[in-house]
C-alpha cells in the first residue's frame, strides 16, 4: 500500500496511507496536479498545523476514508445540524481551543466532510442562544458602545425568513 | 466605512469569516439577529456573506410614508426587499446603504421616487404592481439597471404610464418579462408593446394572458432570441389557446420558442392532438388542465424534438392512458404525470419510442394493478429516476405489501 510523508509546522513526520492523505483537497491537489511523487521519499510540508491536531485529523481521516461521496447540498434549503453521526460526535467533545484548531487545519486541508461536522456543532453551540449567551459560549467581548446594540436589536425586527 | 480587518477579539477572529459564514449558514434566520448583535466581526461576517443575505427579506412596514428624514429602524443586509401599501416620499439618506445590496424588489401599491431604481444598481429581478411614480417636474432618466434580468409588471386599471416610460429606458440586457393581468386600455397596450420592442433583442421569455389583444400587438414585433412561453389562464372557462389563430400565429412566427407552459381548458387532449403539429421544434412543454369535465384520453402525439412533458390535470376526471394512445417522443428524457389513469400497458405503448427516457414522476395517479410498474420499469431501459406518490389500485392483485409501501411513498 503506497504511503506519503507529511511534516507538520513543529517538525513531526508522519507516514500517512495515501488514500487517507487524499481526504484532504490539498493534498491531492498537490499529488495529481501538481504532481508532487510520493515515492520521492519527501515529507510535504503543512506549515499551517500543528502535529497534534494532525494527529486527531489523521484519526478521523482514518475512519472516513471510506465514505461515499456526499450528495450535492442545495445550496438554498435550511441545512440540517442534527444528523452528526455518534462517531463524530464522541471524536469533537474536545476544548473549545481544540475544537477551533481542528476547524483551521480542516479549512487549510480543506477536508470538507471534516469541516461540515465541525460546523454543525459550533452550530448547534450558538442554536437558540441571545448575544449575550453567545459571548459567554466563545468568550466574546461585547463591542459596541452602549445604545448601539440596541438599535440592531431594533432593526431585526425587520427580518424574515425567507419563505421560498 | 466598515472594514473586515478591525482589531478584534481573538475568540471570534480565531476562525477566519469564510468557516464563521458555513457555521451561520446552519442556523435558522431568525438567529442571525443574535448573531449581529454578538460583535462588530460577527455583523461584518452576515453583511459580508451573499448567501447569508439571500436568506433575509426585508419587508417595510405598510400604510407609511416614508420621507427624507425617514431612519429605517431597519437594514439587516439582506438581498431581497418588499415594499407595499406604503408611499415613498423621498429616498433620502437612508435607501442608498441598503439598496445597494438589494438585488431583487417587490413593488406593491406603492409611490416611489425615480431615486429608488436609480440607487438599487444591483437590481436583477424586479416586481412592479400597480405602482405610481412620484415626479415633480419633467421626467429625466439619466441611469440604467444593466443587471436587470426579470421583471414583472402588472398596471392596473387607473394605472401610472409613465412608469412602463421609465423601464423602457432603464432596461439594457432583460431576458424575462412578465406582464400580470390584462390590459384596459389602448395606451397601456401600446406602453406594454413598446416595452418589449426595447428590450426585443435580449428577452427569451415572455409570461402572459394570452388574450387576443396583446397577441395582436405583439405580433408586429421580432423577438429572435424567445425561448420560453408561459400563457397564463385569466379564468376557468378559458377557450383551447390551440384555437385561437393569432396564438398559433404568434408561436409560429417565433420559430425559437422551445418551451411552452400553458394552462388551459378541459379538453386537453384536443391540444395534445395539435400540439405536435403546431409547434413541432419544441423541447419542453408544460400543461396544467383545469377541471376536466370530460373523460380525456391520450390521442396520438408526435412531437420528435420534445424532451420534457409536464401534464398536471388537477382537478375533475382522469386523463387516460389505454390501449389506443401512440406516442412518438424519441428524445424524450423528462416525464411528469399528475392525476392520470393507466389502463393495461398504455402508458408503454405511449412511451414506446422513448427509450431514452431518464426521469418519469407520476402522482395522484390510478393503475389497475401494481404489476403494471414492474412491467412499466422494466420496458424503460435508461431509466435513473421514478418518483411515484399517491398511487391507487384499481384491482386489488394481492400486492406484496412492503413493495406498495415503497411505490407510494418513494
Amino acid at each position: 500500500m503506497s504511503t506519503i510523508k507529511l511534516e507538520t509546522s513543529d517538525g513531526v513526520k508522519f507516514t500517512v496511507k495515501t488514500q487517507v492523505a487524499k481526504c484532504s483537497g490539498t493534498i491531492r491537489t498537490m499529488l495529481e496536479d501538481i504532481g508532487i511523487n510520493p515515492q520521492d521519499g519527501e515529507a510535504i510540508p503543512l506549515s499551517n498545523v500543528h502535529s497534534t491536531i494532525l494527529q486527531k485529523i489523521l484519526v478521523w481521516a482514518e475512519h472516513h476514508v471510506d465514505d461515499p461521496e456526499p450528495p450535492r447540498e442545495d445550496a438554498d434549503a435550511a441545512k440540517r445540524t442534527d444528523d452528526i453521526c455518534s462517531w463524530d460526535e464522541d471524536f469533537l467533545k474536545v476544548d473549545q481551543r481544540t475544537l477551533f484548531d481542528v476547524m483551521l487545519a480542516a479549512n487549510y486541508l480543506d477536508m470538507k466532510q471534516l469541516i461540515a461536522v465541525c460546523c454543525k456543532t459550533v452550530a448547534n453551540m450558538i442554536k437558540g442562544k441571545t448575544a449575550d449567551q453567545i459571548r459567554r459560549t466563545f468568550n466574546i467581548e461585547n463591542d459596541f458602545p452602549p445604545g448601539e446594540e440596541d438599535k440592531i436589536r431594533l432593526r431585526n425586527q425587520f427580518c424574515e425568513e425567507r419563505s421560498r | 466605512m466598515e472594514t473586515e480587518n478591525q482589531i478584534l477579539h481573538e475568540a471570534s477572529s480565531y476562525l477566519p469569516s469564510e468557516v464563521w459564514e458555513k457555521i451561520f449558514l446552519y442556523l435558522p434566520t431568525d438567529q442571525l439577529g443574535s448573531i449581529r448583535q454578538t460583535c462588530h466581526y460577527f455583523k461584518n461576517v452576515v453583511r459580508h456573506c451573499r448567501a447569508l443575505r439571500d436568506r433575509i427579506h426585508l419587508h417595510f412596514p405598510k400604510h407609511q410614508v416614508l420621507k427624507k428624514g425617514y431612519t429605517p429602524h431597519s437594514a439587516p443586509p439582506a438581498s431581497t426587499a418588499f415594499i407595499m401599501h406604503t408611499t415613498i416620499e423621498d429616498t433620502g439618506l437612508w435607501w442608498s446603504p441598503m439598496g445597494v445590496m438589494i438585488t431583487e424588489l417587490v413593488l406593491v401599491a406603492c409611490e416611489f421616487p425615480l431615486d429608488l431604481l436609480r440607487l438599487t444598481p444591483k437590481l436583477k429581478t424586479l416586481t412592479l404592481r400597480d405602482v405610481k411614480l412620484r415626479c415633480s417636474g419633467p421626467l429625466e432618466v439619466n441611469f440604467e439597471l444593466r443587471e436587470l434580468v426579470k421583471l414583472a409588471v402588472e398596471v392596473g386599471r387607473e394605472g401610472d404610464l409613465a412608469v412602463l416610460i421609465v423601464l423602457e429606458q432603464i432596461i439594457t440586457g432583460l431576458k424575462v418579462l412578465e406582464w400580470i393581468g390584462k390590459i384596459s386600455r389602448s395606451s397601456h397596450l401600446h406602453g406594454l408593446v413598446k416595452l418589449v420592442a426595447s428590450a426585443q433583442d435580449t428577452l427569451d421569455e415572455l409570461v402572459f394572458h394570452p388574450h387576443s389583444s396583446i397577441i395582436v400587438a405583439l405580433l408586429q414585433l421580432k423577438l429572435p432570441k424567445l425561448k420560453r412561453i408561459t400563457f397564463k389562464a385569466e379564468y376557468f372557462g378559458q377557450k383551447n389557446f390551440l384555437d385561437e389563430p393569432e396564438i398559433a400565429e404568434f408561436v409560429r412566427a417565433h420559430p425559437t420558442i422551445e418551451e411552452l407552459k400553458m394552462d388551459n381548458k378541459p379538453a386537453c387532449n384536443k391540444v395534445l392532438s395539435q400540439i405536435g403539429h403546431v409547434l413541432p421544434q419544441l423541447k419542453r412543454f408544460d400543461m396544467q388542465v383545469l377541471f376536466a369535465n370530460e373523460q380525456n384520453a391520450m390521442a396520438s402525439l408526435t412531437m420528435l424534438h420534445l424532451q420534457s412533458l409536464n401534464l398536471t390535470n388537477l382537478l375533475g376526471k382522469w386523463l387516460q392512458f389505454d390501449s389506443n394512445c401512440v406516442g412518438n417522443l424519441p428524445s424524450l428524457k423528462e416525464l411528469h404525470l399528475t392525476g392520470v389513469q393507466v389502463q393495461g400497458e398504455g402508458l408503454e405503448r405511449f412511451l414506446h419510442q422513448s427509450t431514452n427516457l431518464e426521469y418519469l414522476s407520476i402522482k395522484q395517479s390510478r393503475f389497475e394493478r401494481w404489476s403494471q410498474l414492474p412491467a412499466l420499469a422494466l420496458h424503460l431501459k435508461s431509466l435513473v429516476k421514478l418518483e411515484l406518490d399517491n398511487i391507487v389500485f384499481t384491482i386489488n392483485d394481492q400486492c406484496p405489501l412492503k413493495l406498495r409501501m415503497i411505490f407510494q411513498g418513494a
